[in-house]
């Protein structure tokens, strides 16, 4: 019997000689964050992953909050997601919407992934890249500040990554002290990008002429106008040709799906519709919308741009505006329009109202018309628009009429302080809405985690 | 089969005394007087008190020293029993003698005692195990004297361990011997004499001498409650002697019905432990609460332990389909299930007790004669319910209605008027829209018009008729057990084939067991060996129904009755799916369920080998190692016959996948046991170290591109779309510890200590701690209710411990990175290019859950055993939550994984059981009923957690209430005219007669998103189940019987089928909907209208539901055919039975099952979107045995 003891004593002895490593598993299928941002081909990876945040928020909640919210198309479906929408839709929604709270964490998200990203730029050893890698990050996370103080207002500045416990002894900054960063980073981003990039491989990556543009609107946005207009100027011909964006003669051309990239396109997300995972489904107002029947009247009968709220069946569920019309990959399911968010019609729009509110000029009609003309509409002439006012009016409207579905509208509404009445004279249910509206309210489970009114209130009304 | 002699009919305790009626005729009388009741309590004493621990010490081995002086013989034999651990039984009026005597006897055994004692008051003595049955001495029968033989053998149990103290006599005789410690007897008799073999606990067995010198015999247990063993982690233990709470089913009251599977058998019959069966897809998923939910975000499922062996918690079998983990455990292997339910119990098995831990113990050999044993059943099944939806040409009418309301509106928000003659040419020109527009929902759809003119004989398909089916199902299961004196074993084979209800799913498998046991001396070696080959046809039942998913039950509900299930040629009609004005594109769902191939393989492999050698007398060594290896494969096709999602045109491009995972998990187990009794004290202790490691390697490729539907393999696609492949490990390492004292076996002690250490929590926690500790105290063995009549045997118990929970994922502790893509380059077709960000912030402090429990029961038996009752109270309280707190959104991250927050689980479970025999009649009915309460304590300083679920509904987790509450607006009736809007405070915009009316529940005059609140739970307020059994000569009945009281479930696939939008078809219940203010309809029913006014789509109480329900599991009746007639066929017995499974169900609810959740998600519970229904049964079967 002592052969057995032996046996099972030995068994015991070679299960336990490998103790002290049974306990510590690597895992093999997961990177951590132990071995990575270590080298440039690391950064350059967040780099991208950092743009890869805009492809979910231009693509979906986006469409709800900036253009759904205003007098363009309106939701008809109440029960859809628990009603999310359509509660945006018909300023019904609280503070514990969902499509607010996910927004929120959408762009909050993305700006931690710029953040940690910069904080490891140290470790690019090309020179050149690390300029431009902060350019890149810079450029996109003063595009979701933007997006954030346009929504919300005052908000967390977080500039680096933080620990739960630091973000929550963080208050909401003040509107200006956000502005100030989101101008500070593109100020970063202009001296640091390229006009354009030597590899073709990186068309897509934000250029000078997009942190200009975007810093233009910003200033706009800010009643800087005189700011508005330097910066602005050097996008326009009134400088030569050195960013080369121009008009396309034909307007439908421009979101052409064989097109894309055009030289009228500053800064788009980017798709492509067939590789998995980086396509996009048909948007849900894109589809059959609800518009406001005072728009499409407001198009005159030669305007090209009309055509473009149209839609076209791509079979009896799918049938987008012509904006937006592509057809499926019958592969991947899905589309490959490019999202614009910055192009060169909505340079010349701001660049005009930006002069006019410098001072009532002539000057600015060429750049108003210039838009007119290229979509087969009659230029203004100084005896239709005889003033400030007039004409600020007219700019306005032509942007309504130039960039509907682009997510322009809502943020233009409340700029220009004309929300209230837009929606109150809507063709579609019109809404009375109140000033306090114009800001979302920040989301309820922001308010509850933080529970410092002081510091992290609600913005009123809500 | 000559082994087997034909047993003594009821041979029990109580007819031992038939020798003596039959020898003393004159007596008779006198024994007729003890009442049958008495006789009944003398064999509950006998057995209860034999059923102690401990085998008989032989009567000449134990000395005494004793003395009486003019006192009863009564009260010397208390003395000796006071003195010894014997007990005298004896009837009463054998020594009522009022005779006092004078007796003393020094250091005398107990045998020279009793001699002296009894033989000159002509009284005789028996042992039988540690009991002295006395009686009158029988004169010597005037037989012829016949040649005697030696005979001897061995005694033993059902496991092949020897008996000692059994008592082994020649029947009709007066010459009886015990075994000894090693089981062996020796017994002179003569060749026609018949010896019986008896010990208490144990079926009595008969053999004629004939020419055997050596008679061996294997004794059976008897299914005597107080003689039950129970399974508790690492060893077993007499039912009298736990201490804990451990709830068990035996064997025979699984084999002798059809389950499918193990969890089916568990079902409704034990107090405190759930079986939610809440898909009833062949061989779906299951759902075992034990004493409610104590966690929020880990896993919620028991540890399941097979023959020692823990099972692996990777039941990941790709989107939407879950395996039953118990699926490859045949029934009818099963010897017994055991479900430790508080801590104290689960604490041995540490940081995976928390959820509670199901025992399973499969049969195993036993050393006799062959014994093959077929269990077979057919059966055909059907749906238990169909779900009343309107045919054609009612629903014509609704959407008639519901385009008209909707063109109302429109009209009227433009001031202007219209008729619901109003062609669509004029509907389009009147609201401005273009004339082909064909989109719009105030249109109305030209199919309707033959139904609305009610032209007889149009298309009006029935859905679920057309998609449930009945389905046969049958299983064999052909089982051989036997063995010799050192090898002994049990192998079985079985096979299951069970269509499903729902055309086109299905389920196939074919399991193997060898359980082989061997003893050398003072080894013992065992192997279990269970292999499972499972084929699944899967169909995807829930969620939307006209996603991406496309599931079945919900698009069978939602389909128009308009259109035929196939075209004229043949082929499906999927004319739906491209129906115009703003009509449902739901797809056929019998092409969809026709069409779609998903098969999946599934192989497991589940081994354990063991070695137990004793060292010294009682001190036993024991290594196992055990493995539970899967292996799963997953095909799907979706052919060019069935559209595409996108352009619903065909042909379309067929895509394919395949998923496969392969896992290893391997335990190894090292513990020794020892055993020692002291006199009155008796320990057991227990030691021992384990470690378990799992390794999984799971792949998923999707693919598309294949020109035809010629190959569905990958190798036929073209491009891939989808690909991983991860592969996944955790490890545990424990070391445990268990002593167990008793003292007089009547005082019960226990106490346990785990230590776990697991490679799934931080650096900084990697080790846990579980102690326990528990007592009990036998009452009734005390003195002052040794005789009471009332109470015959009472057990209290008191327990606490601390247990774990691990099920968390195997690497949440790390902060890891995702792969988040871009494209950048080529204008219209740019590149893609990886990107990496971290996803998690990970915590290195990541450690247990822990649950700490308080339980105290009481074990009855009152008036004689015929009622038996145990009750558990207890209080669960989980700290450290591994809790996904929700940190500010800021971070960058919406939540981090920590141990943070409680929440305690109370509750009451009671079983009441009775058994009753009446001469060839007798009855058991057990009736079981628990109630949980469950409450959050703590959620990490956030007040409350709301959840999303399925995009539509909220739940709410709050503290000081339960866990995952539904959080909706409450509806409180539809608007019957204007004049109760305008009365109504509390303002809905947009709401107009006909539509929900909503209660204010904020006060401030409007109904919008701040109107949500709690507004039900899916936990039951309680559970009971009952079951009975009827047994009347060759007939038996059982019946059982299974209920939930007091939850709510959450329909929301009735927010398409019951919500008169009309895009989908309605319920009847849309035939009550408002129509006008002169016709409210029922008052509940909203009007119709394609673009629902007001928030009459959002969620609300008007999509809660009652979730009561008293469920008839199970009606069987058995026949057990006569042994005569089956002698003669050469088989050894043969019942055959009928059975009838969920025949009834009673409930309110409205959807198919009311055991629903789709979501496994402990916030979000109780969803019902269109699941698997449950299938009723009637079926045949048969139990042979050869």
């Amino acid at each position: 019997m002592k052969k057995y003891i032996f046996i099972l004593s030995a068994i015991i002895v070679t299960l336990f000689s490998c103790k002290k490593s049974f306990l510590t598993i690597v895992p093999q299928s997961l990177a951590t964050n132990v071995a990575f941002y270590k080298n440039t081909a690391d950064l350059n990876n967040a780099v991208t992953a950092s743009y890869a945040s805009l492809q979910g928020m231009y693509g979906g909640n986006f469409i709800t909050l900036m253009e759904a919210r205003g007098d363009n198309i309106e939701d008809l479906n109440p029960g859809g997601n628990a009603g999310t929408e359509y509660n945006i839709d018909r300023f019904l929604a609280k503070a514990d919407n969902a499509v607010l709270s996910s927004t929120w964490g959408s762009l909050y998200n993305a700006i931690d992934r710029c953040n940690t990203a910069l904080s490891h730029l140290d470790v690019v050893d090309n020179a050149t890249l690390k300029v431009q890698f902060e350019g890149e990050l810079k450029f996109l996370r003063a595009l979701h500040y933007f997006n954030i103080v346009r929504l919300w207002g005052a908000a967390p500045l977080v500039q680096k990554p933080i620990t739960a416990d630091e973000a929550k002894q963080m208050g909401r900054s003040g509107v200006n002290e956000i502005y100030a960063a989101i101008e500070a980073d593109l100020v970063t981003a202009v001296n640091a990008l390229p006009v354009t990039y030597g590899n073709a491989g990186d068309l897509g990556r934000a250029t000078q002429g997009s942190a200009k543009a975007l810093l233009g609107k910003v200033y706009l946005t800010e009643s800087k106008y005189s700011q508005a207009v330097s910066i602005l100027k050097d996008l326009t011909p009134v400088t030569g040709n050195t960013y080369n964006y121009a008009l396309l003669p034909n307007v439908a051309d421009v979101f052409s799906v064989t097109n894309k990239m055009n030289p009228e396109v500053i800064f788009a997300v980017r798709y492509n519709k067939t590789i998995a995972g980086q396509g996009h489904g048909l948007p849900t107002y894109f589809n059959q919308p609800a518009l406001d029947p005072n728009l499409m009247n407001d198009y005159s009968t030669t305007d090209t741009r009309r055509n473009l709220l149209v839609t076209t069946t791509i079979d009896a569920n799918n049938k987008p505006v012509n904006k937006y019309y592509d057809t499926f990959d019958l592969n991947t399911k899905s589309l490959g329009n490019d999202f614009i968010v910055l192009r060169y019609a909505d340079v010349l729009l701001m660049y005009a109202e930006a002069l006019n509110e410098t001072g009532y000029s002539t000057a600015a009609f060429d750049y108003l018309n210039a838009v007119r003309s290229r979509a087969r509409t009659s230029p203004y002439l100084v005896t239709d628009l005889p003033d400030q006012t007039s004409f600020r009016n007219a700019v306005l409207k032509e942007r309504r009429l130039e960039m509907p579905l682009e997510l322009q509208r809502w943020f233009d509404l409340v700029r220009t302080n004309t929300a209230i009445a837009a929606l109150k004279n809507s063709g579609l249910t019109p809404l009375n809405i109140q000033t306090f509206q114009y800001l979302y309210p920040v989301p309820q489970s922001e308010i509850d985690i933080m529970k410092n009114p002081s510091i992290f209130p609600q913005n009123p009304g809500y | 089969m000559n082994f087997l002699l034909k047993q003594k009919k009821q041979a029990s305790y109580c007819q031992n005394f038939n020798p003596i009626r039959e020898k003393n005729g004159d007596k008779i009388k006198q024994l007729m007087r003890i009442s049958a009741l008495t006789a009944i309590f003398l064999c509950m004493s006998i057995v209860a008190l034999m059923a102690r621990e401990g085998r008989a010490q032989a009567l000449d081995k134990v000395k005494l020293t004793i003395s009486a002086s003019n006192e009863s013989l009564r009260s010397v034999l208390q003395k000796i029993e006071k003195l010894s651990s014997f007990r005298f039984v004896y009837p009463s009026d054998k020594i009522n003698s009022k005779q006092l005597i004078r007796f003393s006897a020094t250091n005398l055994s107990v045998a020279q005692i009793l001699d002296k004692l009894l033989h000159e008051r002509s009284l005789s003595y028996q042992q039988i195990g540690d009991n002295i049955l006395i009686d009158r001495a029988v004169e010597k029968p005037a037989v012829k004297i016949r040649k005697q033989t030696r005979i001897s053998g061995k005694i033993t149990d059902e496991i092949g361990k020897p008996i000692p103290g059994a008592s082994i006599k020649i029947k009709g005789g007066n010459k009886a011997t015990v075994s000894d410690e090693q089981g062996n007897y020796q017994l002179s008799a003569a060749e026609s004499d018949v010896l019986v073999f008896m010990f208490i606990g144990y079926d009595s067995f008969e053999q004629l001498v004939g020419s055997k010198t050596v008679i061996n015999v294997n004794l059976k247990p008897s299914s005597n409650q107080m003689q039950e063993v129970v399974v508790i982690g690492y060893g077993t233990q007499n039912r009298k002697d736990v201490t804990t709470s451990v709830s068990s089913i035996s064997g025979d009251q699984i084999n002798n019905f059809a389950a499918t599977g193990v969890d089916k058998a568990l079902v409704g019959k034990l107090a405190g432990v759930q079986v939610l069966q809440p898909n009833g897809a062949p061989g779906g998923g299951i759902s075992i609460k034990v004493r409610g939910t104590g966690t929020i975000t880990a896993g919620s499922n028991p540890l399941y332990v097979v023959d020692g062996v823990a099972l692996s918690d990777n039941d990941d079998n790709g989107p939407g389909f879950k395996i039953n983990p118990l699926s490859m455990i045949n029934p009818n292997d099963i010897e017994s299930i055991d479900v430790l339910k508080d801590a104290s119990a689960a604490a041995i098995y540490g940081s995976r007790g928390s959820n509670g831990v199901v025992i399973i113990t499969t049969k195993r050999g036993k050393k006799e004669k062959l014994a093959i044993s077929l269990n077979s059943y057919y059966g055909i099944q059907s749906t238990t319910k169909k779900i009343d939806m309107m045919d054609g040409y009612e629903y014509a009418n609704l959407i008639y209605d519901a385009h008209n309301n909707t063109y109302f509106d429109l009209l009227q928000s433009k001031g202007l008027t219209g008729s619901a003659t109003d062609n669509n040419a004029v509907r389009l020109s009147k609201l401005g829209a273009a004339a082909t527009n064909t989109s719009l929902a105030y249109l109305l759809p030209p199919e309707i018009f033959p139904y609305l003119n009610n032209e007889p004989g149009l298309t009006s398909t029935d859905w679920q008729d057309e998609i449930f089916r009945q389905a046969p199902m049958q299983s064999h299961t052909l089982s051989l057990a036997g063995g010799s004196d050192k090898v002994q074993f049990y192998i079985s084979g079985n096979y299951l084939d069970q269509d499903g209800i729902v055309i086109n799913s299905g389920y196939k498998k074919y399991g193997g067991r060898i359980n082989l046991d061997a003893q050398f001396g003072k080894l013992k070696l065992g192997a279990s060996i269970n292999y499972n080959f499972g084929i699944y046809n899967y169909l995807p039942t829930e969620g939307r129904f006209n996603d991406n998913n496309e599931n079945i039950i919900g698009g069978a509900l939602a389909a128009s009755p308009f259109f035929s299930v196939t075209n004229p040629d043949g082929s499906y009609n999927f004319g739906q799916y491209n129906w115009q004005y703003s009509q449902s594109n739901g797809a056929n769902p019998v092409g969809l369920a026709m069409l779609k191939k998903d098969e999946t393989f599934e192989k497991k492999l589940l081994t354990n080998v063991f070695a137990e050698y004793e060292i010294i007398k009682d001190l036993k060594y024991k290594v196992s190692f055990g493995t539970n290896i899967s292996d799963f494969n997953r095909s799907t096709f979706r052919p060019s016959t069935l559209p595409n999602t996108v352009t619903r045109v065909v042909p379309s491009i067929p895509t394919g996948g395949y998923i496969a995972n392969q896992a290893t998990n391997w335990t190894a187990e090292n513990t020794l046991t020892y055993k020692k009794r002291i006199g009155e004290h008796s320990f057991q202790a227990l030691g021992g170290f384990t470690l378990q490691k799992e390794r999984s390697n799971a792949s998923n490729i999707q693919a598309t591109g294949f020109p035809n539907d010629l190959v569905q393999t990958l190798n036929g696609a073209t491009s891939v779309t989808t690909f991983t492949s991860e592969i996944k490990e955790w490890s545990l390492l424990s070391g445990l510890a268990r002593l167990q004292y008793s003292f007089k076996d009547r005082y019960l002690f226990s106490a346990a200590l785990r230590a776990d250490g697991s490679s799934r929590f931080g650096a900084n926690t990697k080790y846990g701690y579980f102690p326990s500790a528990s007592a009990g105290w036998i009452v009734s063995d005390e003195d002052f209710l040794k005789n009471s009549n009332l109470i015959s045997s009472l057990k209290l118990r008191a327990s606490y411990g601390v247990t774990g929970n691990f099920q968390i994922g195997n690497y949440a502790y790390l902060a890891t990175l995702a792969a988040s893509n871009y494209v950048f380059g080529s204008p219209n077709s740019p590149a893609l290019s990886p990107g990496l960000y971290q996803n998690t912030p990970g915590n290195q402090d990541l450690g247990w859950e822990k649950t700490s429990a308080i339980n105290l029961g009481a074990d009855i038996s009152l008036f004689k055993g015929l009622l038996n009752a145990t009750v558990d109270v207890y209080s669960n309280k989980t700290s450290d939550l591994l809790l996904n707190v929700p940190v500010p959104l800021s971070t960058g991250y919406s939540t981090n994984l920590v141990n943070i927050g409680k929440v305690s689980n109370k509750g009451i479970e009671l079983t009441l059981s009775s058994k009753q025999q009446m001469g060839s009649f007798s009855l058991t009915n057990t009736l079981n009923y628990s109630a949980n309460r469950n409450k959050v304590l703590d959620l990490g300083g956030v007040n409350s957690i709301m959840t999303q679920a399925q995009s539509v509904i909220y739940f709410m987790t709050e503290v000081g209430k339960p866990v995952g509450n539904y959080y909706t607006l409450v509806n409180t009736g539809v608007y019957k005219d204007q004049a109760d809007i305008d009365n109504t405070p509390a303002k809905v915009p947009g709401a107009k007669p006909g539509d929900f009316k909503f209660a204010d529940i904020n006060g401030d005059g409007i109904i919008d998103g701040n109107d949500k609140t709690i507004t039900g739970n899916y936990m039951p307020k309680f559970t009971y189940g009952y079951s009975g059994q009827l047994q009347y000569k060759m007939l038996d009945l059982a019946v059982s019987a299974q209920g939930v009281y007091g939850n709510t479930i959450a329909n929301i696939a009735q927010r398409h089928y019951n919500s008169t939008e009309s895009y989908a078809n309605n319920t009847t219940d849309a035939l009550g909907r408002w129509v006008s203010p002169t016709q409210t309809g029922n008052g509940i029913t909203p009007r119709a209208n394609r673009s629902a006014t007001g928030l009459n789509a959002q969620m609300s109480t008007y999509h809660l539901s009652s979730g009561s329900y008293l469920r008839i599991r199970e009606i069987t009746l058995g026949l057990t055919l006569p042994d005569k007639m089956i002698k003669k066929a050469g088989l050894g017995s043969l019942r055959v039975y009928a059975t009838a499974q969920n025949p009834f169900t009673f409930t309110k609810y409205n959807g198919y099952n009311p055991e629903v959740s789709v979501d496994t998600n402990p916030l979000t519970p109780g969803i019902d979107y269109g699941s698997y229904p449950l299938a009723k049964m009637f079926l045949l079967g048969l139990n042979l045995k050869f």
